[in-house]
This record gives C-alpha cells, sequence and structure tokens, in this order.
C-alpha cells in the first residue's frame, strides 16, 4: 500500500513537473515569437540612411541624386534621411 | 529690371513658382560640409531645380520663357547676398545623356550671376558617367582659397581613385 502510494505520488509529481516546464518553455516561445514580430514591424518601418561617403564630394552627388529620385516620385523633400534642405534665400 | 515670377517656400523648405505656361518649377538647396586642411568646416549649398517634377532636359516642346531663367537666377544672387561666405554648388548629371546640354544652358544661365560671384566648372567621373559640376563663391571671401583648395584636393582624390 505504501509502495503504491509512493510510487503514484512521484509519477504524479514528474507529470507535474514535465507540464510545468512544458508550459514555461510554450510561454517562452510565445514571447520570443512576439519580439520578433516587433523587430520585423520595426524594420519594415525604417528606412535606413545610406551609408556616407568619405569624400564630400561623392556624397553631395549622392545626396542630389537622391533628391531628384524623391522629387520624381512625388515624395517630400522633408523625408530624406541625413538630407538637410534649408531656405537660404 | 527685369520680370520675375512670385515663389513660395513650401513646407520641406524648397522655393516653388508656375510658370506663364503653366510648369510648376521647384528650386532647393541642401546642406553640406567641406573639411580644409586646416581642419574647419565650411557650409556648401548644393543647389537644384525641376521642372514639373523632372529634372531631364530632354526636347521641350514649349515657348522659351525668359522669367523663368530671371527667377532662378536671380534666387541664386539673393543667396550670394544673404550668404557671401557660403559656396554654391551646382551638379547636372549625364543619366539621359543630357547633362553636357544642360550644362551649357546653366552656363549661358551664369551670365546673370552677379559680378561678385565667380564661377569653377569641373567634370567629374562618376558610376562610368561624368558629372559636371559648378562651384561658385563670392570673389571676395576670406576663406576662398582654403575652400577651392580643400574641393580640389578631393576632386584629385576621384580622379586617382
Amino acid at each position: 500500500m505504501y509502495v503504491t502510494s509512493t510510487l503514484f505520488t512521484r509519477i504524479n509529481c514528474i507529470h507535474r513537473t514535465n507540464i510545468s516546464s512544458f508550459l514555461f518553455k510554450f510561454v517562452f516561445t510565445l514571447k520570443y515569437i512576439k519580439k520578433i514580430r516587433i523587430m520585423e514591424q520595426v524594420n519594415k518601418n525604417t528606412v535606413s540612411e545610406p551609408k556616407k561617403d568619405s569624400n564630400p564630394i561623392i556624397q553631395m552627388i549622392e545626396d542630389k541624386k537622391r533628391i531628384v529620385k524623391a522629387i520624381k516620385n512625388g515624395e517630400s523633400l522633408s523625408t530624406l534621411k541625413g538630407i538637410k534642405i534649408v531656405s537660404p534665400v | 529690371m527685369s520680370l520675375l515670377y512670385s515663389f513660395d517656400v513650401t513646407e520641406d523648405g524648397s522655393y516653388s513658382f508656375i510658370s506663364e505656361q503653366n510648369h510648376h518649377y521647384l528650386i532647393y538647396f541642401s546642406e553640406s560640409t567641406l573639411p580644409d586642411s586646416d581642419g574647419n568646416i565650411h557650409i556648401v549649398y548644393n543647389l537644384g531645380f525641376s521642372r514639373d517634377g523632372d529634372h531631364s532636359s530632354t526636347p521641350f516642346s514649349f515657348k522659351y520663357d525668359r522669367i523663368i531663367r530671371a527667377t532662378i537666377m536671380s534666387i541664386v544672387n539673393d543667396f550670394f547676398n544673404k550668404n557671401d561666405h557660403r559656396v554654391l554648388i551646382y551638379f547636372c548629371f549625364g543619366d539621359e545623356g543630357y547633362s553636357r546640354q544642360r550644362k551649357i544652358v546653366f552656363n549661358q544661365w551664369c551670365g546673370d550671376l552677379d559680378l561678385s560671384v565667380e564661377k569653377h566648372d569641373n567634370v567629374i567621373p562618376y558610376e562610368n558617367t561624368f558629372v559636371y559640376g559648378s562651384l561658385m563663391i563670392v570673389r571676395d571671401n576670406p576663406l576662398k582659397q582654403l575652400i577651392l583648395t580643400s574641393f580640389n584636393k578631393f576632386l584629385e582624390d576621384i580622379y586617382n581613385k
């Protein structure tokens, strides 16, 4: 009777441990998936600034190319990251 | 004094006017920096303008409108009146094979530049083509030599690549 009872308690204990371990892993995986989705969304919404050239003349040419493209696409020049449009007149 | 189109400053800081033949012109200045060998950083403005959202010089079958040139060059002259210590650069791209023509037209327009401004032309190799550039600076700018030396040094770096 004692042996049966002990055995039953042990099996029950192992079973509970497995369930809690499973639940822990499940919740952790869900959180991980959620985190990846948020990161993907952030990457979609952020247009990274093109790498700056060390030669300022080349950089100026590349900036102007981006401006030309933006105007052609009907985009506002204020959306161009890293390019400062000024009104000096 | 010649007639000019009246222009507005747009939300993004560019200047806009509509010609008599209903073409929309946009003039913009973007700010860049040019370091020199003495450790100074000079502010350089990159000038550009477009017609109806396009920078192309492909055949344009409308009547010549001299007020467009007068308006754009008046903005350039006004720029130097208000920023006599600054530098202005204009680039003509060769994407559609008309950069040279555009450069010739711009040179003609520069006949209207204020006499106090001098222009330095150069041809810059870029991505298997050539970009025609004009650097404009006030003759009496005390930093002129430093700026030109620095610009030419960076230009040399491009040629020697």
